[in-house]
């Protein structure tokens, strides 16, 4: 009977196999050229044929090497932070800096169960008086403080 | 002799109470960039483009060119303390500066590389008083061959950088060089792996990338272990580096400034070539080498040394051929232009106080950025001491804005969400992130380099070795690569006997 | 809470006002650049944008949007509210380049209100100092004895460098290889290295390497010989019909911006340009400046898309 040893090289390994799989799906609509003129399709789809065979072989050793299995994913932490970025992105488009610096730190602060609410708070003051001012004031950089009126 | 003179020359140029102020006035302006992540020394200069019309042009280049290689300076600031390299060049310094940070030693790895950046710029501004014609002409000798067989040992040499599996470290290379591929083929036009966005069709970006699997990770990271988000806060440590230190790095120092003063000179991403090189020359050769990765001092010396001396020597080109090696070298030029000059061999017998001037002011300007990077260790170190809880979001802040600042696009932003969960993805499965890095960054310039040296050459493919710089690349391309098998099959055997 | 009280009524009182060419500009005035900073586009942008802010007292904010294509930037510049506080800087290849090559477009001509030409950038046509090529005839010879086997470098796929070089062929019955750098740096150092035999190049970019002796310009590709080089021919005057080409820049504001505030902005703009220490910068970076009105500016614009299509379609210029 089979058994992963190393779950670790192994999702890894089908990892790595996935991303190549989809490069090479999307490149079969590019040329590949002839050796004088090389298409746009053939450089990409020759790395991706390595990447494909590589992940095939971390994949198949890690049923012969034993190693560390994968550590578990804590959820908080990551969806938090990519929720806070994604927020920040959407808030800076339609509100400004400091709604979207205000959002990003109030949501981002959630991620940590140590975080406290009124040092947040005043976090957020920091936060956008710094960025307001270095970036804005000092640095005169094109960003939008406040919403579209 | 005549050189010598030359610098004296330069001195008095640099040395009146103006050209010292815009020096300084740049050297400053260049650390806070620098530090800062995201706004580089490009949009910097651009956006002081328009005072520098009322200046004469010695002054406008010098301030310029202060701004410059104080970016270069100040860019290992963030790379060490809270892991966010903001520039390419200080992507290796992050390997082993922020590892020293953890360990209560973010003092001496910002002292090793303020003092080897001062070192190299100071030895690199020699090279270009000495070699500036002679260097040029090297540089022109890189053709699409030879580029391309220094790409090849560049990328497998990236496998060096791995502290585990090395088979894992050549996947993330080419994981490294498919994302690299995103957006418009020089050579054709198309754009590739678009999904019909414009704001894919110039490719991923940089920032977004190395905030991604660097700043964002790290932070996630630190978050899931209670025990690991207070690891900084009570051993600040010592300030400044000891001399055992100094001892310990001099020779990496000086090897990465020889590294970065020869990568510097060629334009397109030599510069920060010489970084990387300087990292893994230097963990080639350590003895021991186990402690690479793992907050080694010299892992910090020498690519910081490498990146300041390829800052300086990358005025050769344009100083001497009017060729830009960069960006920031292209403004540069415009703001030549406008003053009048254009730049080329000529500068340096038609207005020698601007070019002598210039390269004496670098030494000035370093001296500077010393002095005022210096006392500004104490106050970074103080930064560490701020709860993780309250540092943690300011980091978000400062990669969110650093990556909108470089190109206004929110698009980018969206792309550092995506690109963090990815990284995140690739972290828990202990797949390491500076090999996809430099898979980024090098990759695509081997395809373009490659395509063109065979339109040129008519489908001869023997151009890489008939051309003998290429060739050396080639077979020492080659020589590592077995440098780098040998000791792993060595290894592999060693567990299969074990078991 | 007073002081902020008066702030928040006088913004109001200031929002009620229709926008009064009389008082235009009363906040800064923002150019986009579809290109990274340090082309011409840009410098151009902030040559005179200082003057405007010299002028008007009120900031002049250069911001690069670079990006597919100039898609990112001219797509937002046609979008914009049409009030002359955002402007855009375009260049030819814009306007009247992109447009022939891709069936998509987030913009047209006609979402714009031209303001007026601003810059005009000579090309030359450059031949490496080490090339047997010492004249237009000689590489025409050459591209006759062996169809498509001399490399012309240009700074990208659907410049208006790689325009000239097919028209050229074109017109001539030659064929040429075109090869591609990632802007115009990386080819003028490609062709003095010797990478290459040829390469289309920004006057600018190539008269210090003919001083060096590295190159050899054997026309502009211009109808007019450039006023800072007239030795050099044109490659009309040396039998290449029509070919007549050269990077302008313009400056254009969105549709419906009151008439009032675009003449106001063509008045000064013109008036910048032609001021000497203006002209002189220009001149510094090989550039002339061209002031012109919007009308002549629609005209030049209309005329030259016009006929570069015709060529992308004929030597079949493709993005993909």
């Amino acid at each position: 009977m089979m058994r992963i040893r190393s779950p670790k090289n192994f999702w890894a390994g089908l990892f790595f196999i996935a991303v190549a799989l989809g490069f090479i799906l999307l490149s079969r609509k590019y040329a590949t050229g002839s050796m004088h003129r090389m298409g746009p399709g053939l450089f990409p789809i020759l790395v991706s044929v390595l990447l494909a065979s590589l992940g095939l072989i971390i994949a198949a050793r890690a049923f012969a090497v034993d190693g560390p299995p994968v550590p578990r994913f804590h959820a908080r932490p990551i969806v938090i932070s990519l929720a806070g970025i994604a927020l920040f992105g959407i808030a800076l488009a339609h509100l400004g800096l400091i709604a979207a610096v205000a959002v990003l730190v109030l949501v981002g602060a959630v991620a940590s169960r140590e975080s406290r609410p009124l040092e947040t708070v005043g976090l957020v003051v920091v936060l956008i008086a710094f960025s307001a001012g270095v970036f804005v004031w000092l640095l005169g950089l094109p960003i939008q403080l406040w919403p579209d009126t | 002799m005549e050189t010598l003179g030359n610098l004296a020359f330069g001195l008095g140029v640099a040395l009146s109470w103006q050209n010292l102020i815009y020096c300084f006035v740049g050297c400053f302006l260049g650390t806070l960039v620098g530090v800062l992540p995201g706004i580089g020394p490009v949009a910097t200069v651009a956006m002081l483009l328009p005072f520098t019309f009322g200046l004469g042009p010695a002054p406008a280049l010098i301030m310029l060119a202060g701004i410059y290689y104080g970016a270069q300076y100040g860019g290992s600031t963030t790379a060490i303390l809270v892991n966010i390299p903001g520039e390419s060049s200080s992507v290796v310094t992050t390997l082993d500066g922020h590892q020293m940070a953890r360990r209560g030693r973010a003092g001496p790895a910002l002292g090793i590389a303020a003092i080897g950046s001062f070192i190299a710029g100071c030895i690199a501004t020699l090279v270009v008083a000495f070699f500036a014609p002679p260097l040029a002409e090297l540089a022109l000798k890189f053709g699409p061959a030879e580029y391309f067989s220094l790409m090849v040992f560049g990328l497998i040499a990236a496998v060096v950088l791995a502290r585990g599996s090395v088979i894992k470290a050549i996947a993330m290379v080419c994981f490294g060089i498919l994302l690299g591929l995103v957006g418009t083929d020089v050579n054709s036009g198309t754009i590739r792996f678009g999904f019909g966005q414009p704001e894919l069709t110039d490719g991923i970006g940089f920032v977004a990338l190395a905030m991604a699997f660097f700043g964002i990770t790290d932070v996630v990271a630190n978050l899931e272990h209670k025990d690991r988000t207070d690891v900084y806060g009570d051993r600040l440590g010592r300030v400044l580096p000891s001399w055992e230190d100094m001892r310990v790095s001099f020779w990496s120092i000086m090897r990465g400034t020889a590294l970065g003063s020869i990568l510097g000179i060629l334009p397109g991403g030599g510069a920060l070539l010489a970084s990387f090189a300087a990292y893994m020359f230097e963990k080639k050769i350590a003895k021991p080498p186990r402690t690479f990765g793992e907050g080694d001092i010299r892992g910090v010396a020498a690519p910081e040394s490498a990146n300041n001396a390829g800052a300086q020597t990358s005025f050769i080109p344009m100083l001497t051929l009017g060729i830009p090696s960069n960006p920031t070298m292209a403004l540069m030029i415009g703001a030549l232009m406008i003053q009048g000059i254009a730049p080329g061999p000529q500068v340096m017998t038609e207005r020698p106080e601007l070019f002598w001037g210039l390269v004496a002011s670098m030494w000035i300007g370093n001296l500077m950025l010393l002095v005022l990077n210096l006392p500004l260790i104490g106050l970074w170190v103080q930064l560490l001491a701020v709860p993780y809880r309250l540092l943690y979001p300011a980091i978000f802040v400062f990669c969110c804005i650093g990556v909108f600042t470089v190109d206004a696009k929110i698009f980018d932003i969206y792309m550092l969400a995506s690109l963090s969960a990815v990284a995140y993805v690739l972290f828990k499965l202990d797949c390491e992130p500076a090999p996809l890095i430099l898979g980024f960054i090098l990759g695509p310039m081997m395809e373009e380099q490659m395509r063109r040296a065979m339109m040129i050459n008519f489908g001869d493919v023997t151009i890489f070795l008939s051309r003998p710089i290429s060739a050396c690349f080639l077979i020492a391309a080659v020589a590592m690569m077995l440098l780098i098998a040998i000791p792993s099959l060595r290894a592999k055997r060693e567990v299969a006997m074990q078991e | 809470m007073r002081m902020v009280l008066t702030a928040v009524v006088s913004g109001l009182v200031l929002l009620a006002q229709p926008v009064h060419s009389q008082t235009y500009p009363t906040k800064p005035i923002h150019i986009l650049v579809p290109y990274a900073p340090g082309g011409i586009a840009d410098i151009a942008s902030r040559i005179v944008g200082a003057k405007l802010t010299e002028a008007w007292g009120q900031q002049v904010v250069v911001e690069n949007r670079p990006g597919g294509n100039g898609f990112i930037a001219m797509g937002a510049g046609a979008k914009a509210a049409p009030d002359g506080y955002t402007l855009t800087m375009a260049t030819v290849g814009d306007v009247a380049i992109t447009p022939a090559l891709f069936k998509e477009m987030p913009y047209k001509w006609d979402d714009f209100a031209p303001i007026g030409t601003v810059s005009d950038a000579p090309m030359v046509w450059a031949a490496n100092a080490n090339t047997p090529y010492k004249t237009v005839a000689d590489m025409l010879a050459g591209a006759k004895a062996q169809p498509g086997r001399l490399s012309v470098g240009s700074p990208g796929n659907g410049s208006i460098n790689q325009i000239v070089l097919e028209w050229t062929a074109l017109n001539t019955g030659t064929q040429f290889q075109h090869i591609p750098y990632k802007g115009g740096a990386p080819a003028a150092a490609a062709l003095a290295g010797g990478d290459i035999p040829f390469a289309i190049l920004a006057s600018s970019s190539a008269g210090p390497q003919v001083k060096a002796g590295r190159l050899r310009v054997l026309a502009v590709t211009g109808a007019q010989p450039s006023k800072f080089n007239p030795e050099w021919p044109t490659l009309q005057s040396q039998g290449v019909k029509d070919v007549d080409a050269s990077n302008w820049t313009l400056l254009l504001a969105p549709k419906g911006t009151p008439k009032a505030i675009v003449d106001k902005l063509q008045a000064e703009v013109a008036k910048i340009l032609a001021m000497p220490d203006v002209k002189e910068r220009f001149a510094g970076g090989g550039v002339e400046t061209i002031p012109s009105t919007g009308a002549e500016l629609d005209a030049r614009v209309k005329k030259t898309a016009q006929q570069l299509a015709v060529i992308v379609e004929k030597a079949k210029i493709k993005p993909d």
